[in-house]
């Protein structure tokens, strides 16, 4: 019994909300003019793991923007949170915030931040966009570790995976064919990565508070451990000018996770 | 071979018994329908006489079902407020809006 729950919960483990968000959001697109994200916007997920259609939810996923105001400039908040549900606290607490402060009209970062609390795995982790956009430096703190900054280089387009997942709403899908791959590259734990996003074309698809919802359908894969080999990864994002994603799934070791929309505001 | 189809309906049957108590939704149908079916055959195929333990096994598994099928029915995912969090959050902001403003200065 406690081999399979160590099981369970090792597969829960790797969709943790690091590996879900992850997962997710490998990928950037270049930034449509006719697309904006909302600086409103809160979208909440289920996020649950299925396997032979039996299916267990174990955390909420909120997506959320908003205006940030300093003295000179205002700034996009993107925030992500993943929070199990209560019923998991006793056996495996999450508490995840991902973060990116971005320029309201590039969504060009200025700042990300992730806060991870993960059973008893804690990390905190900062990176500072330096205007030159090709440096970062980075502040990480794991467990009880000592605080440790790091300054390195990246190519000027890399971006943070929330970023990321808010740029690849803005892309103009509809100028694409089903088949068309982008090359990408985002920056995670101090390591570029390359990531390629497929798009599928369109498909119906049924999105919680929206209905039955015309979607774009892509596709992410990358040269990651997390990733590698897998081409199972999809993301749904309604065809609309609102470009929310409506639907994720993806692949796991064992069975399918997925992210269901259940809140719009 | 009786044996070995029950010793196996045991071990499922205590998989099932754990994915009940923990919040494993649905999912726990998986090793509960594993043990009715193995003590069905055990029960009704595999033994011309009748037993108690497969009876016994066969019974439990029903109720984790009734178990399983009442929590994914009426009980609601919620996240807890969890005020340490948000406060958390909130302190957070302001470190924030100082780490902008201090690369402003860059």
């Amino acid at each position: 019994m406690q081999d399979f729950y160590y099981i369970y919960v090792q597969i829960n483990h790797k969709m943790k909300i690091t590996g879900i968000l992850f997962l997710l959001i490998m990928s950037a697109f270049t930034l449509s003019a006719q697309i904006k994200i909302n600086p409103n916007e809160k979208l909440v997920y289920t996020a649950s793991y299925t396997m032979s259609g039996m299916l267990t939810s174990f955390a909420q996923i909120t997506l959320q923007t908003k205006t940030v105001k300093t003295s000179d400039k205002t700034y996009l908040n993107l925030n992500m949170q993943a929070t199990t549900f209560s019923k998991w606290d006793t056996y495996f607490k999450i508490r995840d915030v991902y973060e990116s402060y971005v320029n309201p009209t590039t969504l060009v970062p200025s700042m990300y931040k992730r806060d991870v609390l993960e059973g008893a795995y804690t990390k905190t982790e900062k990176y500072i966009f330096k205007p030159d956009r090709k440096t970062i430096v980075a502040t990480s703190k794991r467990k009880s570790d000592l605080e440790k900054t790091n300054t390195f280089t990246t190519g000027s387009s890399t971006m943070d995976i929330v970023t990321a997942l808010y740029k690849l709403r803005t892309f103009d899908y509809a100028n694409k064919k089903a088949g068309d791959i982008i090359s990408v590259t985002i920056v995670f734990d101090e390591k570029e990565i390359k990531a390629s996003v497929k798009y599928h074309g369109k498909e119906k698809i049924k999105a919680g508070p929206l209905g039955e919802v015309e979607c774009y359908k892509i596709s992410i894969n990358s040269q990651t451990e997390t990733m590698k080999g897998k081409t199972g990864n999809y993301i749904w994002i309604t065809a609309d000018s609102k470009r929310i994603p409506a639907f994720f799934k993806f692949q796991i070791p064992v069975g399918t996770g997925q992210l269901t929309l259940t809140e719009v505001k | 071979m009786k044996i070995i189809v029950n010793i196996l309906a045991t071990v499922v049957l205590i998989l099932g018994i754990a994915f009940t108590i923990l919040p494993m939704d649905t999912l726990a149908f998986l090793p509960i329908g594993i043990t009715f079916l193995l003590a069905a055959i055990s029960y009704f195929v595999i033994s011309p006489k009748k037993q108690k333990w497969e009876k016994f096994i066969l019974i439990i598994s029903l109720i984790l079902i009734l178990i399983v099928t009442f929590k994914a029915l009426f009980i609601k995912d919620e996240v807890a407020v969890d005020k340490e969090f948000q406060q958390k959050q909130t302190e957070a902001e302001k470190q924030d809006i100082q780490d902008l403003e201090e690369l402003e200065d860059l």
